[in-house]
């Protein structure tokens, strides 16, 4: 079970931001498992592109973090909504396994 | 729920941006034989191979396409019977565009909609947790068992609905945000709302309907469909399902009047923003131009991707707007917000070979839809406790007897004493609903209120201070204002002798009102103090205006600032009114001035040819007017000149002192708020059949030039 703790809301070049830099590594991610066996040429580069997004990704969080102040549980996801433009905090009850793409 | 309140009547969400779809053709070959398929010439032969489709991709790659999104579409016949054709194709989609950095190698999605039979085998299940970010997956579900079998079957006969229902849930399951695809077609109309309320029950939110736009359309079909919708709108309404669910047949778009903007689009993006490529590498405008879905045309092939594209042969679909393709019905027609159409069955029906040739076998389907939304965002405005909204532009009056609230300058006389019958009035509700007018009901200023029924577009006007349990969305003040009442829209009825008075009286009801409107009364006897005394007051009331210009209106001041073009009271043209008796009139003061006056009933509708003069292109000294905020009372002008197209002197002085107002007010706007986006504009005559008497003169003075 998850339980989603509103934390705030970003501005929309903040989300914008996040955005892309999401579909960056999305992108990067759903690469990889499309690359096989005759791309090896692109492999090492494309592992280097996603580690790049992951450290923007984990910059935004942190900029937004320290800007707004929010302070969150040990273990608890991120999760930002493009739509309404707010983050939340989800907390993981019960060993249930949580997928948050959008967070970290 | 979204931002507006609701979701039933928004439309699904799309990609942020602009976005071009590139549509391959994987195979003509289907597991199903459906009735309705647009696909006539289905065959097993037409399979893409891998090597055409790389071709195709790096060829699209190539093009300098200037949408920042991309879908990579995948139809057939049925794209699952190729599922690992496409996967194929999809991982090199991906690397390719890695490999160049094109702007779409993380702004792309992946897209096919199939009937749902193979959703659940582990290749098509391998293949959706491989590319699951980027794909946007639509599975066809008709609805209820009986309506997804009557067209949905496999080639022996049996229907299809077992199976896709439960790989339905699956889908689902996954893709919880998606939406299903259900079309309509005479036979099936019947079952519409069981089939939608059933998608809804089977968990699916987002229902993208339509009805066909093939010429299969039988008398009676229209009325059919809207009480079908009627009663969709009913089960969302009770269940709360407006809330949450989705279904396109309900959109707040659907029946408003087109605007330039809109005029100059194309509902359909074939060719424009869409190219579909086949299994031989040509290249068509969208599959609808492809051979195996005409009927009575040949295909029509850009290029391929060996050659390129002609882009000649690109022209014609990127120069599509409305007008260009539309009868003049169409162009004209009040209601044709979401009016559909579909590029490659138009060419397929068009008299010659051209796409410039809208069919229209859709239309009435197109009106009853019309009709079902007006109802349902009544029944939601009544829902939510809001005001209805005013969804068409044209009005009309319920005068509901001899003292029924004035809403202009006319007034209400003894002659015409009688009370609106119930009959009567549930009439006037039905004729404004079946010609898309909103009502307006001037409710009695004493007595008992009519009351609108639940699911009926229209608003109450009431005189202020009146007792009525009816929440008024418009109120009258008549020369005073004893108690201000909160309304979007504000009527100050001024006699000649209060005009003094004037900016005391809008500064009371201001506050209460977006949209104050007032109506000079006794214009014709104005002297020249009560003409001095009306410019001093309109500088009064042009300050007021000004400190509330960003959420205001009032309509003799600030109208004029944002007007491009004349925009009058209507009346004969958007508007007509009811009388008690149940005979039409041009507004409410015609039937107050001479019951005799009709100009139809609501068994025969409006005699067109007694209205006529009420347009401005029959006005001459009106349609090269500046004063475009001026009433053009038509009333008046036919009191006083005895015609109904020719105003009085005293009409057009006074709006041209508003006009003079308006130009001072213009100026006094400071840049960077309002100014940009008012047009300058200026006044000279104060009457503008000078203009016409000095041209007139002047061609007199040389008349052998002529």
């Amino acid at each position: 079970m998850l339980r989603t703790d509103l934390l705030g809301t970003i501005t929309q070049d903040e989300r914008d931001q996040i955005k892309r830099i999401y579909m960056r590594k999305m992108a990067l991610v759903e690469l990889v498992s499309s690359l096989g066996n005759t791309n090896n040429d692109l492999y090492e580069k494309v592992l280097a592109d996603l580690a790049q997004a992951a450290e923007s990704m984990e910059s935004w969080w942190d900029a937004v973090q320290s800007k707004y102040g929010w302070k969150v549980a040990p273990g608890a996801k991120w999760y930002a909504d493009f739509q309404k433009c707010q983050v939340s905090a989800l907390h993981e009850e019960q060993g249930r396994d949580v997928l948050v793409d959008e967070g970290r | 729920m979204d931002d507006q309140g609701y979701k039933l009547g928004t439309w699904l969400e799309g990609t942020e941006g602009s976005t071009f779809n590139i549509t391959f053709v994987l195979t003509q070959d289907c597991n199903l034989s459906c009735g309705y398929c647009y696909i006539s010439g289905k065959n097993t032969a037409g399979r893409m191979t891998f090597e055409t489709a790389k071709k195709a991709v790096d060829y699209c790659l190539g093009l300098n396409i200037p949408e920042e999104h991309v879908v990579w579409d995948f139809i057939g016949g049925e794209p699952l019977l190729e599922v690992e054709l496409m996967d194929q194709i999809c991982d090199y989609i991906k690397v390719q565009m890695y490999r160049l950095s094109h702007k779409w190698s993380d702004r792309y999605s992946f897209s096919f909609t199939t009937n749902g039979v193979l959703y659940d085998t582990p290749a098509v299940q391998r293949f959706i947790q491989k590319h699951y970010h980027h794909l946007g997956v639509t599975v066809t579900i008709d609805g209820t068992k009986e309506k997804h079998d009557m067209h949905r079957r496999f080639r022996d006969g049996t229907g299809s609905y077992d199976i896709v229902s439960k790989n339905a849930r699956l889908w689902i399951s996954q893709f919880p945000d998606a939406a299903t695809k259900v079309t309509f077609s005479s036979p099936d109309l019947p079952y519409l709302k069981d089939s939608i309320a059933h998608i809804w029950d089977m968990g699916i939110r987002n229902v993208a309907a339509n009805v066909v736009y093939e010429d299969v359309w039988h008398d009676g079909d229209d009325d059919i469909l809207e009480t079908q919708m009627r009663e969709l709108a009913d089960y969302a309404i009770e269940t709360g399902l407006w809330k949450t669910h989705v279904c396109l047949l309900f959109a707040d778009g659907v029946g408003k009047k087109l605007g330039r903007t809109e005029l100059n689009r194309n509902w359909c993006g074939g060719g424009a923003h869409m190219l579909a490529i086949d299994h031989l590498g040509k290249i068509y405008p969208c599959v609808r131009f492809m051979g195996y879905s005409l009927v009575n045309k040949k295909a029509v092939v850009l290029g391929d991707i060996f050659s390129g594209i002609d882009t000649d042969k690109l022209r014609p679909f990127q120069a599509l707007d409305v007008p260009s393709q539309s009868s003049q019905e169409c162009i004209e027609c009040d209601v044709s917000g979401h009016c559909a159409w579909c590029q490659g069955y138009n060419y397929d029906t068009a008299k010659t070979e051209t796409i410039y040739q809208r069919a229209t076998a859709i239309c009435k389907m197109h009106k009853a839809r019309v009709r079902a939304n007006d109802y349902y965002f009544a029944r939601l405005a009544n829902v939510r406790d809001q005001r209805i909204p005013a969804r068409h532009k044209k009005t009309l009056y319920l005068v509901t007897g001899g003292n029924a609230v004035p809403i202009c300058s006319y007034r209400t006389s003894a002659q015409a004493s009688g009370m609106m019958s119930a009959d009567t009035f549930s009439r006037g509700l039905e004729y404004a609903a079946r010609n898309f007018l909103h009502s307006v009901v001037l409710q009695p200023i004493a007595g008992q209120p009519y009351a609108l029924p639940p699911g009926a577009l229209g608003w109450h006007a009431i005189l202020a201070g009146t007792q009525s349990t009816i929440r008024p969305d418009i109120v009258v003040y008549d020369n005073r204002v004893p108690e201000a009442t909160e309304a979007p829209v504000s009527v100050l009825l001024l006699d000649r002798r209060n005009v003094s008075r004037l900016s005391d009286l809008t500064g009371e009801i201001l506050p209460v009102t977006n949209r104050l409107v007032v109506a000079l009364r006794d214009v014709h006897g104005f002297t020249e103090s009560d003409t001095a005394a009306y410019e001093t007051q309109l500088d009064l009331v042009s300050a007021q205006a000004q400190r509330c210009l960003h959420s205001k209106e009032i309509n003799i001041i600030t109208d004029r600032l944002w007007l491009s073009e004349m925009h009058n009271c209507g009346a004969g043209v958007t508007s007509f009114a009811l009388g008690p008796n149940g005979l039409l009139y041009i507004c409410p003061g015609f039937y107050y001035s001479d019951p005799d006056r009709a100009v139809g009933s609501l068994e025969t509708g409006v005699n067109q040819q007694l209205v006529e003069l009420c347009k401005l292109d029959r006005a001459p000294v009106c349609k090269g007017c500046a004063a475009y905020h001026c009433r053009r009372c038509v009333l008046d002008n036919l009191e006083h000149t005895g015609e109904l197209n020719i105003p009085a002197r005293s009409q057009c002085v006074t709006s041209h002192l508003e006009l003079k107002r308006s130009v001072s007010l213009r100026s006094e706007i400071p840049d960077g708020t309002w100014a940009e986006l008012c047009q300058p504009f200026g006044v000279t005559s104060l009457d503008p059949l000078d203009r016409i008497v000095a041209g007139y003169s002047s061609r007199q003075v040389n008349p052998q030039k002529e």
